[in-house]
Protein backbone atom coordinates (compact mmCIF):
# COMPACT_ATOMS: atom_id res chain seq x y z
CA UNK A 1 0.00 0.00 0.00
CA UNK A 2 2.86 2.27 0.45
CA UNK A 3 4.84 2.65 -2.71
CA UNK A 4 8.61 2.88 -2.26
CA UNK A 5 9.79 6.53 -2.50
CA UNK A 6 12.95 8.34 -2.10
CA UNK A 7 13.04 9.28 1.28
CA UNK A 8 11.63 12.82 1.88
CA UNK A 9 13.25 15.95 2.94
CA UNK A 10 16.17 15.86 1.14
CA UNK A 11 15.94 19.05 0.17
CA UNK A 12 15.60 20.29 3.30
CA UNK A 13 18.59 21.23 5.99
CA UNK A 14 18.50 18.53 7.60
CA UNK A 15 16.43 17.90 10.58
CA UNK A 16 17.92 15.26 12.48
CA UNK A 17 19.74 15.58 16.14
CA UNK A 18 21.68 13.15 18.50
CA UNK A 19 19.60 11.88 21.46
CA UNK A 20 20.12 14.22 24.60
CA UNK A 21 18.18 12.15 27.07
CA UNK A 22 21.33 10.51 28.49
CA UNK A 23 24.04 13.00 27.87
CA UNK A 24 27.11 11.98 28.90
CA UNK A 25 26.47 8.23 28.48
CA UNK A 26 25.93 7.54 24.21
CA UNK A 27 24.09 4.01 24.09
CA UNK A 28 26.55 2.04 21.56
CA UNK A 29 25.27 -0.99 19.29
CA UNK A 30 26.06 -4.23 18.79
CA UNK A 31 28.98 -2.94 16.32
CA UNK A 32 30.22 -0.54 19.17
CA UNK A 33 28.49 2.81 16.80
CA UNK A 34 27.05 5.04 18.17
CA UNK A 35 23.27 5.08 17.80
CA UNK A 36 23.37 8.82 16.41
CA UNK A 37 25.47 7.09 13.29
CA UNK A 38 22.89 3.96 13.03
CA UNK A 39 20.88 4.36 9.71
CA UNK A 40 17.07 5.23 10.38
CA UNK A 41 16.03 1.39 8.95
CA UNK A 42 18.19 -0.30 11.29
CA UNK A 43 16.47 1.81 14.15
CA UNK A 44 12.91 0.80 12.91
CA UNK A 45 14.28 -2.15 12.79
CA UNK A 46 15.42 -2.21 16.31
CA UNK A 47 12.59 -0.75 17.47
CA UNK A 48 10.40 -3.17 16.43
CA UNK A 49 12.45 -5.92 17.78
CA UNK A 50 11.82 -4.20 21.24
CA UNK A 51 14.37 -2.15 21.77
CA UNK A 52 14.16 0.95 23.99
CA UNK A 53 16.94 3.29 22.72
CA UNK A 54 16.03 2.76 19.62
CA UNK A 55 12.62 4.53 19.82
CA UNK A 56 13.92 6.93 22.02
CA UNK A 57 16.46 7.81 19.03
CA UNK A 58 14.18 7.64 16.19
CA UNK A 59 11.84 10.48 18.20
CA UNK A 60 15.00 12.61 18.79
CA UNK A 61 15.57 12.48 15.10
CA UNK A 62 12.19 13.24 13.74
CA UNK A 63 10.39 15.18 15.87
CA UNK A 64 11.86 18.30 15.26
CA UNK A 65 10.69 17.43 11.05
CA UNK A 66 6.83 16.42 12.70
CA UNK A 67 6.81 19.70 15.00
CA UNK A 68 7.21 21.84 11.49
CA UNK A 69 5.28 20.09 9.74
CA UNK A 70 2.28 20.29 12.41
CA UNK A 71 3.32 23.91 13.54
CA UNK A 72 3.27 25.16 9.43
CA UNK A 73 -0.06 23.17 9.05
CA UNK A 74 -1.61 24.18 12.42
CA UNK A 75 -0.72 27.82 13.03
CA UNK A 76 0.15 27.58 16.54
CA UNK A 77 2.64 25.62 19.53
CA UNK A 78 -0.36 24.27 21.53
CA UNK A 79 -1.27 21.52 18.46
CA UNK A 80 1.51 20.87 16.90
CA UNK A 81 2.69 19.72 20.26
CA UNK A 82 -0.44 17.45 20.62
CA UNK A 83 0.60 16.40 17.05
CA UNK A 84 4.06 15.61 18.38
CA UNK A 85 3.20 13.43 20.96
CA UNK A 86 0.20 11.99 19.52
CA UNK A 87 2.03 10.98 16.33
CA UNK A 88 5.07 8.80 18.32
CA UNK A 89 2.64 7.57 20.70
CA UNK A 90 0.49 6.31 17.53
CA UNK A 91 3.33 4.85 15.68
CA UNK A 92 4.90 3.06 18.69
CA UNK A 93 1.03 1.38 19.10
CA UNK A 94 1.34 0.49 15.56
CA UNK A 95 5.30 -0.58 15.50
CA UNK A 96 4.05 -4.33 14.47
CA UNK A 97 3.32 -2.66 10.97
CA UNK A 98 6.46 -0.86 10.93
CA UNK A 99 8.38 -4.34 9.54
CA UNK A 100 6.43 -3.97 6.18
CA UNK A 101 6.95 -0.11 5.27
CA UNK A 102 9.73 0.71 3.09
CA UNK A 103 10.20 4.26 4.46
CA UNK A 104 9.42 5.23 8.16
CA UNK A 105 9.68 8.76 7.71
CA UNK A 106 7.09 8.84 4.52
CA UNK A 107 4.96 6.42 7.41
CA UNK A 108 5.31 9.10 9.94
CA UNK A 109 4.77 11.83 7.73
CA UNK A 110 1.54 10.47 7.18
CA UNK A 111 0.61 9.60 10.58
CA UNK A 112 1.61 13.28 11.49
CA UNK A 113 -0.03 15.51 9.03
CA UNK A 114 -3.20 13.19 9.30
CA UNK A 115 -3.21 14.36 12.33
CA UNK A 116 -3.18 17.30 11.90
CA UNK A 117 -5.84 17.71 9.71
CA UNK A 118 -8.30 15.57 11.48
CA UNK A 119 -6.94 18.27 14.48
CA UNK A 120 -7.34 21.19 11.67
CA UNK A 121 -10.91 20.78 11.15
CA UNK A 122 -12.18 20.19 14.38
CA UNK A 123 -10.34 23.66 15.23
CA UNK A 124 -12.25 24.79 11.84
CA UNK A 125 -15.57 23.18 13.03
CA UNK A 126 -15.54 24.63 16.67
CA UNK A 127 -14.55 28.41 16.03
CA UNK A 128 -16.57 29.86 13.48
CA UNK A 129 -15.05 30.35 10.54
CA UNK A 130 -16.53 31.22 7.15
CA UNK A 131 -16.62 34.71 7.34
CA UNK A 132 -13.82 36.28 5.13
CA UNK A 133 -13.80 39.82 6.88
CA UNK A 134 -11.09 39.21 8.17
CA UNK A 135 -8.20 40.95 7.23
CA UNK A 136 -5.20 40.86 6.69
CA UNK A 137 -2.18 42.87 8.18
CA UNK A 138 -1.34 45.82 5.71
CA UNK A 139 -0.46 45.21 1.96
CA UNK A 140 1.94 42.77 0.58
CA UNK A 141 5.05 43.39 -0.46
CA UNK A 142 6.05 40.43 -2.54
CA UNK A 143 9.93 41.07 -3.26
CA UNK A 144 11.86 38.73 -5.36
CA UNK A 145 14.84 41.41 -6.38
CA UNK A 146 15.99 42.37 -3.01
CA UNK A 147 19.07 41.17 -1.80
CA UNK A 148 20.11 42.71 1.19
CA UNK A 149 17.50 43.68 4.00
CA UNK A 150 17.21 47.12 5.57
CA UNK A 151 15.27 47.39 8.92
CA UNK A 152 12.30 48.35 6.97
CA UNK A 153 12.70 45.69 4.72
CA UNK A 154 12.79 43.18 7.55
CA UNK A 155 9.67 44.13 8.80
CA UNK A 156 8.24 44.08 5.39
CA UNK A 157 9.33 40.72 5.45
CA UNK A 158 7.34 40.27 8.59
CA UNK A 159 4.28 41.45 7.40
CA UNK A 160 4.87 39.57 3.99
CA UNK A 161 5.08 36.01 6.09
CA UNK A 162 1.93 37.22 8.13
CA UNK A 163 -0.23 37.95 5.00
CA UNK A 164 0.97 33.87 3.96
CA UNK A 165 -0.02 32.81 7.11
CA UNK A 166 -3.17 34.38 6.97
CA UNK A 167 -3.86 33.14 3.42
CA UNK A 168 -2.66 29.66 4.67
CA UNK A 169 -5.35 29.71 7.27
CA UNK A 170 -7.89 29.96 4.48
CA UNK A 171 -7.41 27.02 2.51
CA UNK A 172 -9.10 23.67 3.56
CA UNK A 173 -7.12 21.51 5.10
CA UNK A 174 -6.05 18.65 2.59
CA UNK A 175 -4.75 21.44 0.12
CA UNK A 176 -3.14 23.58 3.25
CA UNK A 177 -1.49 20.08 3.92
CA UNK A 178 -0.60 19.51 0.10
CA UNK A 179 1.39 23.26 -0.24
CA UNK A 180 2.60 23.23 3.16
CA UNK A 181 4.70 19.57 2.27
CA UNK A 182 5.15 20.86 -1.34
CA UNK A 183 6.48 24.23 -1.11
CA UNK A 184 7.18 24.72 2.86
CA UNK A 185 8.13 21.60 3.84
CA UNK A 186 9.82 20.59 0.06
CA UNK A 187 8.52 17.20 -0.31
CA UNK A 188 8.08 15.63 -4.14
CA UNK A 189 4.56 15.11 -5.17
CA UNK A 190 5.68 11.26 -5.53
CA UNK A 191 6.15 11.55 -1.54
CA UNK A 192 3.03 13.34 -0.77
CA UNK A 193 0.98 10.98 -3.04
CA UNK A 194 2.42 8.54 -0.40
CA UNK A 195 1.99 10.01 2.13
CA UNK A 196 -1.73 10.70 1.31
CA UNK A 197 -2.02 7.34 -0.02
CA UNK A 198 -3.77 8.94 -3.54
CA UNK A 199 -2.52 9.42 -6.91
CA UNK A 200 -0.09 12.11 -8.07
CA UNK A 201 -2.96 13.62 -9.96
CA UNK A 202 -4.61 13.82 -6.92
CA UNK A 203 -1.74 16.00 -5.49
CA UNK A 204 -0.75 18.19 -8.47
CA UNK A 205 -4.90 19.36 -8.63
CA UNK A 206 -4.58 19.80 -4.94
CA UNK A 207 -1.57 21.65 -5.18
CA UNK A 208 -2.68 23.53 -8.22
CA UNK A 209 -5.96 24.73 -6.78
CA UNK A 210 -4.12 25.89 -3.52
CA UNK A 211 -1.65 27.94 -5.20
CA UNK A 212 -4.22 29.15 -6.73
CA UNK A 213 -6.41 30.51 -4.25
CA UNK A 214 -3.66 31.40 -2.37
CA UNK A 215 -2.41 33.95 -5.31
CA UNK A 216 -6.20 34.98 -5.05
CA UNK A 217 -6.36 35.76 -1.67
CA UNK A 218 -2.83 37.82 -1.71
CA UNK A 219 -3.89 39.75 -4.77
CA UNK A 220 -7.19 40.77 -3.50
CA UNK A 221 -5.94 42.37 -0.68
CA UNK A 222 -3.44 44.14 -2.61
CA UNK B 1 -0.67 29.46 -26.78
CA UNK B 2 -3.29 30.38 -25.24
CA UNK B 3 -3.32 32.25 -21.60
CA UNK B 4 -5.32 29.13 -20.23
CA UNK B 5 -2.83 26.22 -21.40
CA UNK B 6 0.03 29.25 -20.11
CA UNK B 7 -1.24 28.68 -16.82
CA UNK B 8 -2.01 25.24 -17.22
CA UNK B 9 1.58 25.06 -17.17
CA UNK B 10 2.24 26.98 -14.47
CA UNK B 11 2.68 24.39 -11.71
CA UNK B 12 5.27 22.34 -13.41
CA UNK B 13 6.96 26.03 -14.96
CA UNK B 14 7.38 26.87 -11.06
CA UNK B 15 8.13 23.54 -9.78
CA UNK B 16 11.21 23.62 -12.89
CA UNK B 17 9.62 19.99 -14.26
CA UNK B 18 8.68 21.61 -17.59
CA UNK B 19 10.24 20.32 -20.81
CA UNK B 20 12.26 22.49 -22.28
CA UNK B 21 10.41 22.42 -25.50
CA UNK B 22 7.26 24.54 -22.90
CA UNK B 23 9.56 26.39 -21.79
CA UNK B 24 10.74 28.49 -25.07
CA UNK B 25 6.78 28.13 -25.35
CA UNK B 26 5.80 29.56 -22.77
CA UNK B 27 8.47 32.43 -22.19
CA UNK B 28 7.33 33.76 -26.58
CA UNK B 29 3.85 33.93 -24.64
CA UNK B 30 4.84 35.67 -21.50
CA UNK B 31 6.78 38.84 -23.76
CA UNK B 32 3.11 39.36 -25.65
CA UNK B 33 0.88 39.00 -22.13
CA UNK B 34 0.87 41.57 -19.58
CA UNK B 35 -1.77 39.17 -17.84
CA UNK B 36 -0.02 36.47 -17.73
CA UNK B 37 3.13 37.57 -17.08
CA UNK B 38 1.68 39.44 -13.70
CA UNK B 39 0.14 35.96 -12.68
CA UNK B 40 3.70 33.97 -12.93
CA UNK B 41 5.23 36.62 -10.98
CA UNK B 42 2.62 36.73 -8.45
CA UNK B 43 2.89 32.74 -8.45
CA UNK B 44 6.90 33.08 -8.19
CA UNK B 45 6.74 35.52 -5.54
CA UNK B 46 4.20 33.67 -3.50
CA UNK B 47 5.98 30.02 -3.72
CA UNK B 48 9.29 31.66 -2.68
CA UNK B 49 7.45 33.23 0.28
CA UNK B 50 6.46 29.69 1.40
CA UNK B 51 9.73 28.99 1.02
CA UNK B 52 10.74 30.74 3.22
CA UNK B 53 7.99 30.94 5.86
CA UNK B 54 9.94 30.56 8.74
CA UNK B 55 8.97 27.30 11.62
CA UNK B 56 7.95 28.40 15.32
CA UNK B 57 11.02 27.21 17.24
CA UNK B 58 10.05 25.92 20.92
CA UNK B 59 13.74 25.44 21.36
CA UNK B 60 15.89 22.54 22.37
CA UNK B 61 14.09 21.71 26.16
CA UNK B 62 10.22 22.10 24.58
CA UNK B 63 11.72 19.24 22.26
CA UNK B 64 13.53 17.18 25.45
CA UNK B 65 10.50 17.48 27.27
CA UNK B 66 8.04 16.49 24.64
CA UNK B 67 10.60 13.02 24.12
CA UNK B 68 10.19 12.71 27.72
CA UNK B 69 6.35 12.91 27.90
CA UNK B 70 6.01 10.32 24.92
CA UNK B 71 8.52 7.82 26.23
CA UNK B 72 6.61 8.12 29.91
CA UNK B 73 3.41 7.51 27.74
CA UNK B 74 4.55 4.62 26.14
CA UNK B 75 5.70 3.29 29.26
CA UNK B 76 9.34 3.11 27.86
CA UNK B 77 11.20 5.46 30.03
CA UNK B 78 10.85 3.86 33.26
CA UNK B 79 12.32 0.42 31.32
CA UNK B 80 15.08 2.40 30.38
CA UNK B 81 16.23 4.42 33.45
CA UNK B 82 15.68 1.18 35.51
CA UNK B 83 17.89 -0.48 33.23
CA UNK B 84 20.79 2.46 33.87
CA UNK B 85 20.17 2.53 37.72
CA UNK B 86 20.97 -0.97 38.82
CA UNK B 87 19.27 -4.22 38.13
CA UNK B 88 16.22 -5.46 39.88
CA UNK B 89 17.42 -7.49 41.98
CA UNK B 90 19.19 -4.75 43.96
CA UNK B 91 16.65 -2.50 44.42
CA UNK B 92 15.07 -5.29 45.97
CA UNK B 93 17.62 -6.06 48.28
CA UNK B 94 17.89 -2.15 49.28
CA UNK B 95 13.82 -2.31 49.94
CA UNK B 96 14.34 -5.28 52.24
CA UNK B 97 17.33 -3.49 53.80
CA UNK B 98 14.60 -0.35 54.55
CA UNK B 99 11.98 -2.22 55.63
CA UNK B 100 14.55 -4.46 58.34
CA UNK B 101 15.65 -0.31 59.58
CA UNK B 102 12.21 0.10 60.27
CA UNK B 103 11.37 -2.82 61.91
CA UNK B 104 14.17 -2.18 64.45
CA UNK B 105 13.51 1.41 64.92
CA UNK B 106 9.62 0.14 65.77
CA UNK B 107 10.67 -2.20 68.26
CA UNK B 108 13.32 -0.13 69.42
CA UNK B 109 10.47 2.29 70.43
CA UNK B 110 8.62 0.02 72.17
CA UNK B 111 11.13 -1.35 73.75
CA UNK B 112 11.66 2.44 75.39
CA UNK B 113 8.36 3.22 75.99
CA UNK B 114 7.97 -0.64 77.70
CA UNK B 115 10.83 0.40 79.99
CA UNK B 116 9.71 4.17 80.68
CA UNK B 117 6.11 2.44 82.35
CA UNK B 118 7.68 0.20 83.92
CA UNK B 119 10.07 2.27 85.74
CA UNK B 120 7.13 5.04 86.17
CA UNK B 121 5.21 2.59 87.91
CA UNK B 122 8.37 1.33 90.27
CA UNK B 123 8.72 5.17 90.85
CA UNK B 124 5.50 5.88 92.27
CA UNK B 125 5.26 3.01 93.96
CA UNK B 126 8.86 4.20 96.00
CA UNK B 127 7.59 7.65 96.34
CA UNK B 128 4.35 6.45 97.97
CA UNK B 129 4.06 3.36 99.33
CA UNK B 130 1.10 2.19 101.28
CA UNK B 131 -1.88 4.40 102.31
CA UNK B 132 -2.66 7.66 101.37
CA UNK B 133 -2.50 10.35 103.91
CA UNK B 134 -5.62 12.35 104.90
CA UNK B 135 -4.86 15.87 102.67
CA UNK B 136 -4.07 13.36 99.77
CA UNK B 137 -7.17 12.39 99.53
CA UNK B 138 -9.66 15.07 96.90
CA UNK B 139 -11.79 17.44 98.57
CA UNK B 140 -13.82 17.73 96.00
CA UNK B 141 -17.58 17.19 97.20
CA UNK B 142 -18.76 15.13 94.26
CA UNK B 143 -16.16 13.46 94.95
CA UNK B 144 -17.69 9.55 97.09
CA UNK B 145 -15.83 6.93 98.50
CA UNK B 146 -17.30 4.10 99.54
CA UNK B 147 -16.11 0.78 101.37
CA UNK B 148 -17.44 -1.95 99.47
CA UNK B 149 -17.06 -3.92 102.99
CA UNK B 150 -19.34 -1.88 104.54
CA UNK B 151 -22.17 -1.39 102.05
CA UNK B 152 -25.07 -2.98 103.49
CA UNK B 153 -29.00 -3.45 103.06
CA UNK B 154 -32.00 -2.62 105.72
CA UNK B 155 -31.45 -6.10 107.08
CA UNK B 156 -27.72 -5.12 107.98
CA UNK B 157 -26.47 -7.68 105.48
CA UNK B 158 -23.63 -7.21 103.27
CA UNK B 159 -24.49 -6.57 99.63
CA UNK B 160 -21.07 -7.19 98.22
CA UNK B 161 -20.11 -10.44 99.27
CA UNK B 162 -16.31 -11.38 99.71
CA UNK B 163 -16.10 -13.61 96.90
CA UNK B 164 -17.09 -10.65 94.64
CA UNK B 165 -14.87 -8.11 96.37
CA UNK B 166 -12.04 -10.73 95.34
CA UNK B 167 -13.27 -9.91 91.94
CA UNK B 168 -13.47 -6.23 91.77
CA UNK B 169 -9.93 -6.50 93.61
CA UNK B 170 -8.23 -9.08 90.38
CA UNK B 171 -10.34 -6.34 88.13
CA UNK B 172 -8.94 -3.68 89.61
CA UNK B 173 -5.56 -4.29 89.27
CA UNK B 174 -5.99 -5.75 85.71
CA UNK B 175 -7.58 -1.78 84.33
CA UNK B 176 -5.53 0.10 86.82
CA UNK B 177 -2.38 1.97 85.34
CA UNK B 178 0.37 0.33 87.49
CA UNK B 179 1.44 1.52 90.71
CA UNK B 180 -1.61 3.60 92.00
CA UNK B 181 -3.84 0.84 93.04
CA UNK B 182 -3.89 -1.39 95.88
CA UNK B 183 -3.34 1.07 98.22
CA UNK B 184 -6.42 1.12 100.32
CA UNK B 185 -6.64 -0.70 103.55
CA UNK B 186 -9.46 -1.98 102.41
CA UNK B 187 -8.22 -3.36 99.36
CA UNK B 188 -4.66 -4.44 101.27
CA UNK B 189 -7.36 -6.74 103.32
CA UNK B 190 -8.38 -8.12 100.71
CA UNK B 191 -5.35 -9.01 98.90
CA UNK B 192 -4.42 -10.46 102.23
CA UNK B 193 -7.33 -12.52 102.31
CA UNK B 194 -6.87 -13.67 99.03
CA UNK B 195 -3.60 -15.88 100.44
ZN1 LIG C 1 -1.61 35.16 -21.40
Amino acid sequence: MIKPVPEPGAGKPDSTEPSKLNPGSKELDSNGLATDKVDTKTLVSRFVEGNDQAFAELIARFRRRIYGIASRILGNHLDADEVVQETFVRIYKRRKELQKISYFSTFLTRVATNYSIDLLRKRKNSSSVGDDTTSLPGDIQLDLARKVETPGQVLDNKRTMDRIRGALEKLPPKQKATIVLHDVEGYTKEEIASIFDCPQATVRSNLHIARAKLRKILKSRL
Amino acid sequence: MTCRHTLSLLDDFLDGSLPDSDVIALNRHLDQCESCRQEIHQAKAVKENLEKLPAQEPGEEYFEEASRLILARTGHLNRIENARSFPAYDKSAAYQLSEAKTAFLRSAVSFIIALFVLSSAVYIDTQAPGQLTENQRPQSKLYVSVDLTELQNADNEIIVTVAEQNKIARGMLLMGPPGSLGRGPTLNQILQSLE
